[in-house]
């Protein structure tokens, strides 16, 4: 039909939308009936975005977000800019959320596991409705008996959504674990130890003048990058005439210590050592005079087993070097310590942790600004993230699962975490998982625990639902970030604490679940905080607070700040020296798994986005790789690409190579993130995880497991493949370096 | 042009940057950047408007690391813009310059041209297999095999918000609108804004001593500078436009090619 100007304006009528999408001249008329809502949603007016905030869910900071809503699709992820924690800014995993929820393979309804696949290593179901699924459930539920007979394994529990699963275990006598990939049971303990506080602690790096950090990748991952990253920025260069100076003590090169003024290659396990060294040095030499207070560490004496000269060797710091950081440390105006990641995850781990933070009461820096600040209880009595189970604690269940003893494992729920894939390999937690007679999964992803579920009750996305969290740490204050759903739900999805909740009623285990859905247990600490009538949100009526908190994304009080603890004197113990799985003559060199910049500890490994961003230091993608230093890779013959195997006491991976001139030369780092079997078109049957090289061992102090206290071997072995690098990538720039400096540097 | 035409620029601040990615992805999310999958990244391929390098300076145990967002420079004395044989890339008023995606017929001259090698080609057609479609920004053209493409600084939020001021007859304020590399920065390394308004921040940035741009002497006067990394422990100052004798542990070339 010819489109006249007459029958263009019929058409629009008819199509009652306003926008009409033109092929050609002759157009078919049913391509022009748009199928248009009869009753748009108030908010949609197209060509013209909504912006709604929300929580962050793609690490454990909690940052708060705000995301572009462009008829009903979630266009954008953007830090929200009256968030306490990230101030508007983001980082490289929140951006690609939204890969999240138009996933290819996202889990789109129920499933069923075939009843002819008995075989848990085989992934195939079927279509279930929500109420039949529901109803095996209970039934399931109901006639699991007995203490512990039911296991939860969740992440670990914040907000609303944690206090209903809690709340949900303990009703039905069930045992509750929580899996935090790089357990941070160690660093907690620590805090606890040396500060007395249950909270993690605020580090105000942005008003520090030395900062000193030991083993925590805390810029690229850790605990909160995208507010250390604020706060780097401004420390460095955000302050009229003053620039921060930064040291970064790791056993490998990180991102972070990448970024700092001078790099010190500790020898993993030494981290401990290395601060008592610290503090020894500054208390011989006075360097920090009367601030120092001497008697904060090992009542002023016994330090002297710590002298530089006599623990340098043995660190891979010389001495030197030792006293020349120790006296800016002590010297400065705002000097914090920082510490965790893999000085955590050693055997010695508690030992270099309380060392560590021991600097800072040294210092006498606890409650002063650019020190350790300390944040409140969280806000409501939520759950904030207080972490994961320790590694004993999956040794017990995978045992208790496998054999049955003391109490034999029923049911099995799993939500938001992987520990099929995430625990190391020597816990064999796959087999014992198998064993359990009823695994329920609320994944939206087939990933490797899921993959052996009996049934699929698929949540609905974080930005499709409602909730709540607790930034942890937090900014030093009571904050809550309320989380909302930005769209509707895309698929045939529940949010799982809503059927949490409806189970619990199913089963009349309601006790301290009297809600009906995640959004009416938020109300009502929206409600209390609203009568409270203080903090970053108040109003007279319930609805105009209600509002109020949903359009700022969540409700803060900057005067509700913690208490700093009273500094107590810290016996500096012994030496403790760290020890490793397998025997130096055997395996020669440290196996330093690190967690990647943004694929984590493998779960962001489903997204395309994260797995094309380089790796910030060998701008290395969608692999795993092992990385050498030149001398090794020289004497061994190994080029970038080259097949090694790297042999540990659990077993033995082929890896491409890749030389990395800043490798310690008896270290062997290796990223995780890939190694699934499930999980997508886009993690699956790639790479290595890291994880299963591991040895099981433990933390003296907490039984933590020190993923960072593996040695390994290592051999070329035959063929090469194509690393995919974006170094190289382009010609370089085919100018004399005297004549065109790339990166300039000045030493100001 | 008005005088008061406002010039678009954008700061790169070597001391803030850590190298952390989120503006390399907060860009492929927004200008529907086509996924850079593994054979596509092996095919040395990717397409990336705004790049992390990395350079390696020095030797361990004092070796460093330095990180270089790298995006179109904008250049005002442009190579790129006089060899299109279609007139597909221009320099506008707001300083910036600009790839007319249906004029473009894929000489591929410009990238040619290009010194900082900040233009990507469409080599193939490219998907998103559904639903993730649905993510993409409809503000932004989604370009097809044959199109040259490169970072427009964000042009779609400029022109949205700049109308939107107009509309509302007042100026656009420093800081209102951001690239979206810019907003996603953690450490605020990117600093985006009107470089001929005086109050900005990015003018602020302009007048910094650390102030450099890349190449300087090719003469390419690029729109876009960069503020010195600051190393108290450097062996010299890297920081002699040319004529100088290489200083001993100069940083290396050669793109990101860096470990061997």
């Amino acid at each position: 039909m010819r489109v006249t100007r007459r029958n263009f304006l019929k058409l629009m009528a008819v199509s009652g939308a306003g926008t009409v999408a033109f092929a050609g001249c002759a157009i078919p008329e049913q391509e022009l009936a748009i199928q248009a809502p009869v009753a748009p949603p108030e908010d949609l007016l197209q060509g013209f975005d909504a912006w709604y905030a929300t929580q962050c869910s793609q690490c454990s900071a909690g940052c708060g977000l705000i995301v572009r809503v462009m008829e009903g699709r979630a266009k954008k992820v953007e830090g929200n800019p009256d968030h306490p924690l990230n101030a508007g800014k983001s980082c490289v995993r929140s951006q690609a959320a939204v890969q999240g929820v138009y996933h290819p393979d996202r889990i789109t309804n129920p499933l069923r596991r075939k009843t002819a696949v008995r075989d848990r290593g085989v992934a195939d179901f079927e279509p279930i409705k929500w109420e039949e699924a529901l109803t095996m459930v209970a039934q399931k539920l109901r006639e699991a008996k007995g203490q512990d007979a039911v296991v939860m394994i969740t992440e670990p529990l914040n907000g609303h959504d944690g206090l209903i699963a809690q709340r949900f275990a303990q009703n039905l006598s069930a045992q509750h674990l929580a899996l935090e990939p790089l357990e941070a049971g160690v660093e907690r303990e620590a805090i606890r130890r040396v500060y007395g506080t249950d909270q993690l602690p605020d580090y105000d790096i942005r008003n520090a003048d030395v900062v000193l950090s030991f083993g925590a990748d805390w810029l690229s991952t850790w605990w909160s990058p995208v507010q250390y990253g604020r706060d780097y920025g401004d420390f460095r260069q955000g302050r009229q005439g003053k620039r921060g100076m930064f040291f970064h003590a790791e056993s490998r090169f990180s991102m972070t210590a990448a970024n700092a003024d001078k790099w010190l290659p500790v020898k993993p396990g030494m981290e401990g050592l290395l601060a008592y060294a610290i503090a020894s040095a500054i208390v011989s030499r006075n360097f920090g005079g009367e601030r120092a207070a001497i008697g904060t560490i090992n009542q002023g004496g016994g330090l002297d087993d710590y002298r530089p000269e006599r623990v340098a060797r043995s660190l891979g710091v010389d001495a030197g070097t030792i006293y020349e950081i120790a006296e800016k440390f002590a010297k400065a105006s705002a000097p914090l310590a920082i510490g965790g990641g893999s000085a955590a995850a050693q055997s010695n781990g508690l030992f270099n942790m309380v060392a560590i933070n021991s600097l800072n009461v040294l210092m006498g820096n606890l409650g002063k600004a650019g020190g350790v600040r300390f944040n409140p209880a969280p806000v409501g009595g939520l759950p904030a993230n207080s972490g994961g189970a320790s590694l004993q604690d999956w040794v017990r269940l995978s045992d208790r699962m496998a054999n049955g003893r003391p109490n034999p494992v029923q049911v099995v729920l799993v939500h938001g975490a992987n520990p099929v894939y995430e625990l190391p390999n020597a816990l064999d937690f796959r087999s014992a998982l198998a064993k359990a007679p009823f695994i329920v999964s609320f994944s939206s992803y087939m990933d490797e625990t899921t993959a052996m579920a009996d049934l699929i009750l698929p949540d609905s996305h974080p930005l499709e639902r409602w909730g709540s969290g607790i930034p942890t740490p937090g900014p030093g204050y009571a904050t809550i970030t309320f989380q909302q759903p930005v769209i509707k739900p895309q698929l045939d999805t529940r949010p799982t604490g809503d059927v949490l909740l409806g189970l619990a009623k199913d089963l009349g285990a309601t006790n301290n679940l009297p809600w009906t859905s995640v959004k009416q247990a938020v109300q009502q600490t929206a409600e209390d905080l609203w009568r409270g009538g203080k903090g970053s949100v108040t109003a007279p009526g319930f609805d105009a607070f209600w509002y109020g908190v949903l359009q700022r994304g969540g409700w803060w009080d900057t005067n509700a700040t913690g208490a700093t603890p009273r500094s107590t004197p810290i016996a500096a113990p012994g030496p403790e020296e760290p020890e490793f799985g397998g025997k130096e003559e055997d395996f020669p060199f440290s196996l330093i798994p690190f967690v990647h910049n943004s694929l984590g500890a493998g779960e962001g490994a489903n997204l395309p986005w994260l797995q094309a961003a380089p790796d910030p230091i060998t701008t290395a993608m969608w692999q795993t790789w092992v990385e050498i230093s030149p001398e090794v890779a020289k004497k061994m013959h190994i080029e970038v690409g080259d097949f090694v195997e790297v042999t540990t006491p659990q077993r033995r991976v082929v890896l491409p190579a890749y030389i990395n001139p800043a490798n310690p030369p008896e270290t062997l780092a290796i990223p995780l993130g890939q190694g699934h079997w499930q999980y997508g078109r886009w993690a699956y049957n790639r790479g290595v995880n890291p994880m299963t090289l591991v040895e099981p061992v433990a933390d003296k102090g907490v039984g933590g497991l020190a993923w960072a206290a593996t040695r390994a071997k290592l051999a070329k072995a035959s063929g090469n493949m194509m690393l995919p690098l974006l170094e190289g990538d382009l010609g370089g720039y085919a100018v004399a370096p005297e004549l065109h400096e790339i990166v300039q540097i000045t030493r100001l | 042009m008005p005088a008061d035409w406002p010039k678009w620029s954008l700061a790169v601040d070597l001391d803030r940057c850590t190298g952390c990615q989120a503006c390399v992805v907060a860009c492929q999310a927004e200008n529907n950047v086509a996924l850079n999958t593994e054979d596509i990244v092996n095919s040395r391929r990717t397409i990336a408007w705004i790049r992390i390098e990395r350079y390696w300076d020095g030797e361990y145990p004092n070796i460093r690391a330095r990180f270089l967002p790298l995006l179109c420079q904008h250049c005002g004395n442009a190579p790129c813009e006089p060899v299109c044989p279609m007139y597909a890339t221009y320099h506008n008023a707001d300083g910036l310059n600009v790839q007319i995606y249906n004029r473009c017929v894929g000489t591929r001259y410009c990238a040619n041209n290009c010194p900082y090698h900040a233009r990507y080609f469409n080599f193939w057609e490219r998907e998103w297999p559904q639903p993730l479609n649905e993510q993409l920004n409809p503000d932004v053209t989604v370009r097809s095999k044959g199109i040259m493409e490169k970072c427009t600084l964000c042009v779609h939020r400029i022109r949205r918000t700049t109308r939107q001021a107009r509309r509302e007859g007042r100026q656009v304020a420093d800081g209102e609108l951001q690239t979206a590399c810019a907003q996603a920065c953690p450490s605020d390394a990117l600093i985006f804004g009107v470089v001929t308004d005086p109050n900005s921040r990015v003018a602020k940035a302009a007048a910094d001593a650390r102030r450099y741009t890349l190449m300087e002497d090719m003469g390419t006067e690029p729109g876009i500078f960069y503020l010195k990394k600051v190393d108290p422990y450097a062996e010299e100052e890297h920081n002699e436009a040319h004529g100088a004798a290489a200083p001993a542990g100069a940083p290396a070339q050669g793109g990101t090619s860096g470990a061997h």
